[in-house]
């Protein structure tokens, strides 16, 4: 019996932690805006990744969907917002996404301080988009979301099962208005919102 | 190499397992065309390509993981922890996780830890059915890639990210780009499908090797039985042999008494002055005292005489038929030998049965056979070395096992040297080149004698 000990610990150890995670999910509410009640912001729109996953190029394909003037330009710089309006950032950290731009996070964390700055000096209103912070918990994605959440000026996530107190604080500190959707497609309304 | 403390087992685990950490780095061009598929399956709204790139980011992975883990089983074992102990899997379990991690420390992936101790489980679990014999590693193998893939497949399981599965870069991208294309629809079925297909297999795998391994184990003990029966079978057709030759030599001491009698009277009539006569019936008196002595050494196991080692080698040349026959005998017995304290009969028998063992190969093709008698310490060695082909290392073990033989024969004669120097305290080894000679070496105490008395 006792060669069934650690495959047996394991597995329950598995079962157990999803069995954790169900749980802390159960009896969860949250109050937020469903979108926002006048528009802040004026195409043409530039998207960029701070992070550089591929959910920069979903949320350019929302833009499609909605026929709004925007331009996606992952590496976009500081001096490219000029031609700009409202400045959408997409927040989370891709390792791979990284990799494929030949950037390392120091210079990707820079590029994404000074848009920031500008975007700040040139009045641009600053639109974040999270799709995926529940599953992208990394170090790298709260040091993006630290950069930008204080300059920006309304929050589009995905509802997260438990959404982290961090986050919530930093939107609350900052008084960013925010909006939390179950589905990708649902950020499309309060996508909308922000220019209709 | 078949040792798993083998250092060559120990030289696997760390190349696999430091390779298995260097897969993000050497496949580099992989992982970006992983990422670039994903980027441009959403451009084109082509859920079918992201699929196809699932299928690489999975390959990718098992690849990966697999050797990571069959590496760190190959460090366990050459640790020198049997397979089958709870300090194995708690091992092995310990160095898997250590790995992931090292891997996540180097490489920002962001494995996440809950799949791979769910792997771990599961794998541990089904190798408790397989046998742990010579292709443990290889059937281990196969099993771990099966769990790998079958667990692989769980990471794109869109409702199981909340609880820990597919947390990694890759994985991520993967999953919010099918929200986007097909609401989860896609990869909700399929990465399912696969999983079950996988697990399936995996767990069909360990049955079947289980089965066949309980097959293979009821077949050997069959053997073992039929093998055991067949030696209780030799013993008992011996045993009922030694019986009618001890009685018919017993039954030999009847007409020898009366012989030493008759030859008393017959003695008696001789003329005192018919010297040749007399000398004529002191002969056959003397042959009649040695062959009641032969008699008593065949019927009495225990009796133990003084005879000097020149006399016994004698005694057992006589015995062979050596002539006509190719082979060329060398007998060295050195100085200081003192008699042996043996029972000449059973002794000289099982001489002659080395020799005899000897003499089989080397009667056709010719050869030579040295016989050496010394002292060595306080122990009397009589080596008999021969120039013939030598026995093959795998028979080396199983020359005292009762019946066994390679020359068809009955299988009872080392068995029975082994028995007989072993009852004059001594001991017998067997050395052997395949190819080149064998020696044969028995050890007798010199001080037997006085163990024997005391």
């Amino acid at each position: 019996m006792k060669k069934y000990t650690v495959p047996m610990l394991c597995i329950i150890i598995s079962l157990a932690v999803i069995g954790h995670h169900s749980y802390r999910a159960s009896g969860q509410s949250m109050y937020m805006y469903p979108n926002l009640p006048a528009p802040i912001g004026k195409e043409p729109i530039l998207i960029t990744s701070a992070g550089q996953t591929v959910e920069g190029g979903i949320v350019h394909k929302l833009s499609q969907q909605l026929h709004l003037e925007a331009e996606y330009r992952p590496r976009a710089l500081a001096t490219d917002l000029y031609e700009y309006q409202t400045l959408v950032i997409v927040t989370g950290y891709s390792y791979n996404g990284m990799l494929h731009k030949k950037k390392k996070f120091k210079q990707e964390q820079e590029r994404i301080r000074k848009l920031m700055n500008e975007a700040e000096a040139d009045r641009v209103p600053v639109i974040i988009f999270d799709l995926d912070l529940q599953y992208r918990d990394y170090e790298e994605t709260w040091t993006i979301l630290e950069h930008t959440i204080p300059y920006s000026d309304y929050f589009i996530g995905k509802r997260h099962d438990e959404t982290p107190e961090k986050l919530l604080e930093l939107i609350r500190e900052h008084k960013v208005k925010s909006t939390f959707v179950n589905e990708i497609e649902d950020m499309k309304t309060p996508f909308n919102s922000v220019f209709r | 190499m078949n040792q798993p403390t083998h250092p060559f087992w120990g030289t696997i685990g760390i190349v696999l397992v430091f390779y298995g950490m260097l897969i993000p780095a050497l496949t580099m061009d992989v992982s970006m065309y992983i990422y670039e598929e994903i980027e441009r399956s959403l451009y084109e709204e082509d859920s079918g390509k992201l699929l196809v790139t699932a299928f690489a980011y999975i390959s990718r992975n098992v690849i990966m993981f697999s050797m990571i883990f069959f590496g760190t089983l190959c460090l366990t074992r050459f640790l020198g922890v049997r397979i089958t102990t709870v300090r194995f899997q708690l091992i092995f379990t310990a160095l898997s996780l250590t790995a992931v991690f090292v891997l996540n420390m180097l490489y920002t992936e962001y494995y996440a830890y809950l799949p791979h101790i769910f792997t771990i489980g599961v794998l541990l679990f089904f190798s408790n059915y397989l046998p742990k014999q010579r292709y443990f590693a290889w059937t281990f193998l196969i099993l771990l890639i099966l769990t790998t893939i079958s667990v692989q497949w769980l990471n794109l399981i869109p409702a199981l990210s909340a609880y820990g599965f597919g947390t990694n870069d890759l994985a991520v991208s993967l999953k919010t780009v099918d929200e986007f294309l097909t609401d989860h629809n896609l990869f909700s079925t399929i990465t399912l499908v696969f999983f079950l297909i996988f697990f399936i297999i995996a767990i069909i795998f360990t049955t079947l090797i289980h089965l066949f391994n309980k097959q293979i184990t009821t077949l050997k003990l069959y053997q073992a039985q039929g093998k055991e029966l067949q030696r209780t079978r030799n013993d008992l057709i011996e045993s009922k042999v030694y019986q009618e030759m001890h009685t018919l030599v017993h039954d030999l001491k009847t007409p020898l008494v009366a012989i030493e009698g008759l030859l008393s009277l017959m003695e008696m009539k001789v003329k005192a002055d018919d010297h040749k006569s007399k000398s004529y019936f002191n002969r056959i008196n003397q042959s009649v005292v040695k062959m009641k002595e032969m008699i008593s050494d065949i019927l009495y196991e225990d009796i133990r005489k003084r005879i000097p080692a020149g006399e016994l080698l004698d005694y057992v040349m006589s015995h062979l038929n050596t002539d006509d026959l190719p082979i060329d005998f060398e007998i060295h017995i050195s100085d200081d030998v003192p008699p042996l304290y043996i029972n000449k009969i059973r002794f000289s028998r099982a001489i002659s049965n080395v020799l005899e063992n000897s003499m089989i190969y080397l009667h056709e093709r010719g050869g030579k056979i040295t016989i050496e008698i010394f002292t060595d310490n306080d122990n009397c060695c009589i080596r008999i070395k021969d120039n013939g082909p030598g026995i093959e290392r795998a028979n080396l073990v199983h020359i005292w096992q009762e019946g066994f033989s390679t020359k068809n024969s009955s299988g009872i004669g080392l068995p029975f040297v082994k028995r007989v120097v072993e009852s004059h305290s001594g001991t017998i080894e067997v050395a052997s080149e395949p190819g080149s000679h064998t020696i044969t070496t028995i050890t007798l105490p010199q001080n037997s004698r006085k163990e024997a008395i005391g």
